[in-house]
């Protein structure tokens, strides 16, 4: 269903990039927008890396013993092990100590900001989604020892389908929740669908380079190595991590945009799309999920349903 | 037939005879049992799988796991609509690297 009204929106600060809130009825911006912030602050008290009093950082303080967790973050947990097993492992949860041991220890503004290049020491195992022991009945997870999780794949684009859902269930009408360029729509939308450019940077200018499309429903996300950048003393590096050498992806594909059903969905993919380099388009179009892919060069692949790109040369498959 | 051999066949059937009843008692019984295990511990029978269950409710913890609006067929499913052709138009939000 899509309505020929003007759509309003909203622009606040969320997990350390920028949330957008589209809504289809003009005067129900303010409470989407209360509704949404109520789901930033939950997801990220149970959720984020860098605040110590977090409960992902309880969990992996307490590493080697079983942790009660919250509903929330039992919904984050296995939200993030569906995604391993989805993947075949290529989006991990328990990455966290190999993210940290290649720099990425602290909120990546200040990174950015300090300018610290990092000496990455010898690449560390990743421990692997499967030594997570997770009983659902109890809430009760248990980390191998020296595990650290992490959850960044996974719980922003969580959030966006969570806080999207509650709007449209309390509110009405047509949404769009974008956190940092990840975004989940439910309900009516503008005529033709909401208007998205993707882009390296979900920061970037209307005129990025990059595609306008439009989405009706379901998630789309977007995951690059162009943004999370930093120094080490022989490399630059970035923030998605390969589970099977514990260092960042040797990408092929600097940024990957995939629509799916949910934006879970669609982030879980994105990432996986990354890591799996060239072996990426055959595997996307295995499971049906339109998605365009950026190469280092700039050529554009798209594939299954994606749009044509009319300013790339690329080739679709 | 002589009845020595005579005696020796029925000897022979009634043991048959009895080696029949055992067997079908035997099945019988392990039916049985497996029907009262199967109730005794019924509830230590996995229902669900946590990784690959999704529902659409609101987070529980309780082994409903997922993305809170996905499929339910455990895959990775696209969209009900694929993404359009946006045309020159103006974008109203844009989704990039974060």
């Amino acid at each position: 269903m899509t309505l020929g009204i003007a759509a309003a929106r909203a622009e606040v600060a969320a997990f350390g990039g920028t949330a957008v809130v589209l809504t289809t009825e003009p005067g129900a911006l303010d409470d989407a927008l209360a509704i949404v912030r109520e789901h930033i602050r939950a997801v990220d008290k149970a959720c984020s890396r860098f605040r110590p009093d977090s409960e992902l950082c309880r969990v992996n303080e307490a590493a080697g013993r079983p942790v009660e967790v919250s509903a929330l973050f039992a919904r984050a947990l296995e939200t993030a092990l569906r995604a391993a097993e989805l993947t075949d492992g290529d989006v991990d949860p328990t990455c966290g100590d190999a993210l940290i041991a290649t720099g990425y220890d602290r909120d990546f503004d200040e990174l950015r900001l300090s300018g610290v290049t990092v000496t990455v020491p010898r690449p560390r195992p990743i421990p692997g989604w499967r030594t997570v022991r997770w009983d659902p009945a109890r809430r009760v997870v248990t980390l191998q020892r020296g595990t650290r999780l992490d959850f960044g794949a996974t719980a922003k684009a969580l959030a966006a389908d969570l806080a999207a859902r509650d709007v449209h269930d309390k509110l009405g009408g047509g949404v769009l929740v974008s956190f940092s360029g990840d975004l989940s729509v439910r309900g009516p939308t503008p005529d033709g669908g909401w208007r998205v450019r993707v882009t390296d940077d979900h920061r970037g200018a209307d005129d990025s380079p990059g595609q306008t499309v439009t989405v009706r429903d379901g998630g789309l996300a977007t995951s690059s190595t162009t943004v999370r950048r930093w120094n080490a003393s022989d490399a630059a590096l970035h923030h998605i991590i390969h589970p099977r050498t514990g260092l960042p992806a040797q990408a092929g594909w600097r940024t990957v945009s995939v629509a799916a059903i949910d934006c879970v969905t669609a982030n879980t993919a994105a990432t996986a799309a990354i890591v799996r380099g060239e072996s990426a388009p055959g595997w996307l179009a295995a499971h049906g999920l339109p998605a365009r892919l950026v190469r280092a060069d700039g050529t554009v692949v798209t594939i299954a349903s994606w749009p044509a790109d009319p300013d790339s040369g690329g080739g679709a498959s | 037939m002589d009845p020595k051999t005579r005696k020796a066949v029925s000897a022979r059937d009634a043991g048959l005879v009895r080696v029949s009843r055992a067997t079908r008692l035997i099945g019988v019984a392990s039916v049985a049992g497996a029907v009262i295990a199967a109730a005794g511990f019924a509830h230590l029978i996995p229902t669900h799988l946590p990784h690959l269950n999704v529902d659409n409710g609101g987070g529980s913890g309780s082994g409903s796991g997922g993305s809170g609006s996905s499929n339910g067929s455990g895959g990775l499913q696209g969209p009900n609509n694929a993404p359009g052709g946006g045309g020159s138009g103006p974008s109203q939000v844009q989704s990039g690297g974060s």
